[in-house]
């Protein structure tokens, strides 16, 4: 009985002084990653721009042995922008595409504003349903051969995976891309997007990715940006700066040493034949995206064929980004979810021989420092609290360590926007560059906590297995945008 | 209570560990204002940067309208010339010599008239780009030597040619793909010389960027593809075919014809198949009936119905097509509609048919009736 109360307190004792370790530790492999993602997403920053430095997209434009291209929008309860969104998917400068609007069983008038806008009828169109989903109602298509690139396929609401699985098994073109519907694209994007798969001999191209830029507040016209303008919310204005920070520094890593796990939902190309092989969306996750891209890649790399996963620095969608509160709660707890549920299903492939970099590198980064980052974070301050409750902290230590990892986080983000300058600027208004800068102050203050929160709620969500569902984003409607600017 | 105070607190109570965190939160704290202060000045001289560009541009323009006006005198003296307009102070900086020579080749890659480009030509060696650019071509790194195949293709550097052509199957690809479309512009006779012993695969996009090589030059000037469809690497003969499909070589049918006939690899008889229906010659649509009957899957027959829908049909041969309306496959049926619906004869024909067909068979032909393929894959 002795025996086991003396073990129970030097048990006790080690505790804390493992969280200590912990979390040291922790610091300093999240900052050396960071280092190293920075001089990696420095090479292929500039890898990328002397490669394309010599190409003249517009005379290739016209080519008539362009490959096909399938873009999949679904839509639910779009009914405000949906018109001018399809407009602008329309107006691509390319030959060989065709859009499919999905239709997810919207509550709203999306179908009644999209019928007589593009003069819509219903059609008998044959497609094989090689991926399970839910009963797909009609089919559509304009007699007007102006909209010829267009196919609207209306069906009972079963989320974003199977209308997108939907999409996939109408889908004619050889490659598709997945996009969220109020996205902006740009209008030579898709050649962009079609090159990688074409331009590599050795390796199939699976998937390619862009940066996906910030359209609140920015000047849209016939469904192009004409002014970029960094939106007039803190909460905006800083999402905007984390974009550059997970697309410039985070994938752009990540896809120069081939390990990249996820091509974002809003705007990414993905080799139709292998997406349909190995079984489309997964539709009992959130993060469908990136469940879909490891899939992918977890095919491959058991059936040994060569593959890469590429990405693009240059910005070719802009997507609105939450300014309410509500709103980024929701959407950072589907992107908790997403993580969590896509790492658990493809959990044998960690520190497994077979799978390479995927297994040895992106997976535990993924996990350790995007799943149980925000966890390992919240039980520090935790475990700070107690110790101050205790009296254990010197605080003149305590707050040296505080301002070394606000500054450090402050240097990340930074770089990130340094990244943003060489790369493909966005921005070229001073204001806005210095809005940029300021918000890499106040990102760790104001912003971070609350995200950290965010992700929180949504591990807790998972855990009691709390309804999935799309999520509703409030769209302000780009015309709403314009009269803004005109005032 | 003590003993775990005095273990966490290790750290914080060590005089050295104190000071090393001082020492780095001064120094990230440095980086960061450093880092500020490197951004603004960063997009502060991008901003500097174009406006100069802007302002010199006009200025490069204006001397180049002078030089191209007083070249035209034979009394001129082109040194003295080009040393008038473009030796004061000026143009002597780095940045502006580096301006001078992107905005030539600039306005060489726009110019459509031929003296323009040739007195452009000239003014590219008088002002010693030429060495620059014979220098760089033995560059170690890649990106300037890559920058140097580019500028001697785009300024017609026909003396580089056989440098640039030994350079068509080098192991980087970028620099390959540079040097392949350099030898394009630079060949003396046949642009697609170099061709004819290229090891490395023509990527799509290489096969895209050659095509559209080849569109600056006239029709006559692009070689015959017939002999490239016995070239020993695929990509090669698919590119070939693909050139006889944009530039119309309607006399290369034949030789078509038998490379579909030779080559079992299926994406060569697709491709075949393909520039056949681009042909539009209804000569040919027997021949494309004998490979639709010969194909052995639906695929190939696919293939073969959209050739003949693109070239379209006389009305002796709607019997011989009429038999794929009574397919079970939608697609067949789909594209046999197109096919016969190409002739007035047809149309009224297909209506007809509806009556006799199942339901697939039928929408098939309903919607091949008002609805032609939107993307010109199969």
């Amino acid at each position: 009985m002795l025996l086991l109360e003396i073990d129970l307190v030097a048990i006790y004792h080690q505790i804390p002084i493992f969280f200590k370790w912990l979390f040291f530790i922790y610091f300093l492999t999240l900052a050396a990653s960071y280092i190293v993602m920075m001089y990696v997403s420095r090479l292929a920053i500039i890898d990328h721009k002397r490669v394309n430095s010599f190409i003249d997209y517009d005379t290739i434009l016209d080519s008539p042995v362009q490959p096909s291209l399938s873009i999949i929008a679904p839509a639910y309860n779009e009914c405000k922008t949906i018109v001018e969104n399809i407009n602008s998917l329309l107006s691509m400068k390319y030959l060989n595409y065709e859009v499919i609007i999905v239709n997810d069983g919207s509550t709203d008038e999306t179908m009644e504003f999209i019928i007589p806008a593009f003069e819509l009828e219903k059609i008998e169109y044959n497609y094989t349903a090689s991926i399970e989903t839910k009963t797909v109602l009609s089919i559509y298509k304009s007699n007007n051969p102006e909209w010829k690139h267009l196919l609207v396929v209306n069906k009972v609401n079963g989320g974003k995976s199977d209308a997108l699985n939907v999409g996939l098994n109408v889908a004619k073109g050889k490659y598709f891309a997945c996009i969220d519907v109020d996205c902006i694209i740009d209008r030579k994007a898709l050649l962009n997007m079609a090159k990688p798969f074409m331009e590599h001999n050795t390796s199939r191209v699976i998937a390619t990715g862009a940066v996906i830029g910030v359209s609140n507040n920015c000047d849209v016209e016939e469904g192009t940006i004409q002014q970029m303008r960094m939106p007039k919310s803190w909460l905006a204005s800083i999402q905007t700066m984390e974009y550059f920070r997970a697309f410039l520094l985070g994938r752009m890593s990540w896809s120069k040493i081939n390990g990249s796990i996820l091509i974002s939902g809003a705007f990414g190309f993905f080799d139709k034949d292998l997406a349909i092989e190995v079984g489309g969306y997964d539709h009992r996750t959130v993060g469908e995206d990136m469940e879909l891209t490891m899939r992918m890649r977890r095919h491959m790399l058991e059936t040994n064929i060569k593959h890469i996963v590429t990405f693009s620095p240059e910005p070719m969608c802009w997507t609105e980004v939450p300014e309410s509160h509500n709103v980024l709660k929701n959407q950072r707890n589907r992107w908790a979810r997403g993580t969590i549920e896509s790492l658990w299903t493809h959990r044998k492939m960690f520190f497994n021989r077979k799978y390479g970099v995927l297994g040895w590198l992106s997976l535990p980064y993924w996990l350790i420092f995007e799943w149980l980052g925000p966890i390992i974070e919240f039980t520090g301050i935790l475990y700070f609290l107690l110790c101050a409750y205790l009296g254990f902290v010197n605080w003149h230590f305590f707050y040296a360590v505080l301002l070394l990892v606000y500054f450090f986080s402050c240097f990340v983000s930074l770089i990130s926007v340094v990244f943003h300058e060489y790369s493909y600027k966005q921005y070229t208004r001073n204001k806005d560059i210095l809005k940029l800068i300021f918000s890499c102050f106040v990102d760790p203050i104001i912003f971070h906590p609350r995200t950290m929160l965010f992700s929180i709620y949504g591990n807790l969500n998972k855990l009691y297995k709390r309804q999935t569902s799309w999520g509703n984003m409030e769209r302000q409607g780009f015309r709403k945008k314009k009269a803004v600017i005109n005032e | 209570m003590n003993n775990i105070n005095e273990r966490l607190t290790y750290f914080s109570t060590s005089e050295f560990a104190y000071h090393l965190v001082i020492f780095l939160v001064l120094l990230f704290a440095c980086i960061c204002v450093f880092t500020a202060f490197f951004i603004l000045n960063l997009h502060r001289s991008f901003h500097k940067n174009r406006i100069y560009f802007q302002k010199s541009s006009e200025r490069v323009r204006n001397s180049l309208q002078y030089f191209y006006e007083e070249i035209d005198n034979p009394k001129t003296n082109v040194k003295k010339l080009v040393q008038k307009t473009f030796g004061y102070k000026f143009f002597r900086s780095k940045q502006a010599q580096k301006m001078l020579k992107r905005l030539i080749v600039d306005c060489h890659k726009s110019t459509e008239s031929e003296t323009e480009k040739i007195k452009l030509e000239k003014l590219f060696r008088l002002l010693g780009f030429e060495n620059l650019i014979i220098k760089n071509i033995r560059h170690k790194h890649w990106y300037p030597k890559s920058i140097a195949i580019h500028i001697a293709g785009e300024m017609r550097m026909k003396n580089l040619y056989t440098q640039i052509e030994g350079m068509v199957d080098l192991k980087h690809r970028i620099l390959r793909n540079e040097a392949r479309f350099s030898a394009i512009r630079l060949a003396p006779e046949n642009p697609l010389e170099f061709l004819k012993n290229v090891q490395f695969k023509v990527s799509n996009w290489e096969q895209l960027s050659i095509i559209d090589c080849l569109q600056k030059y006239r029709k006559e000037d692009i070689p015959p593809m017939g002999e490239y469809l016995y070239h020993y690497h695929e990509s090669i003969v698919i590119l070939a075919l693909k050139i006889i499909l944009v530039f119309k070589q309607n006399d290369q049918a034949e030789e078509v014809m038998k490379c579909f006939d030779r080559n079992k690899s299926l994406a060569i008889r697709k491709q075949s198949i393909i520039t056949m229906g681009n042909f539009k010659n209804k000569n040919y649509i027997p021949y494309l009936i004998e490979k639709l009957y010969d194909a052995d899957n639906i695929e190939k027959q696919l293939l073969c119905l959209n050739a003949i829908w693109t070239t379209g049909i006389y009305k002796e041969h709607i019997d011989e097509i009429i038999p794929f309306l009574y397919e079970n496959e939608y697609e067949l049926v789909y594209y046999a509609t197109l096919c016969i619906k190409t002739c007035d004869e047809g149309i009224h024909l297909l209506n007809e048919v509806i009556y006799t067909q199942n339901e697939i068979q039928k929408s098939a032909v309903v919607y091949g009736l008002k609805y032609d393929p939107h993307l010109t894959n199969l």
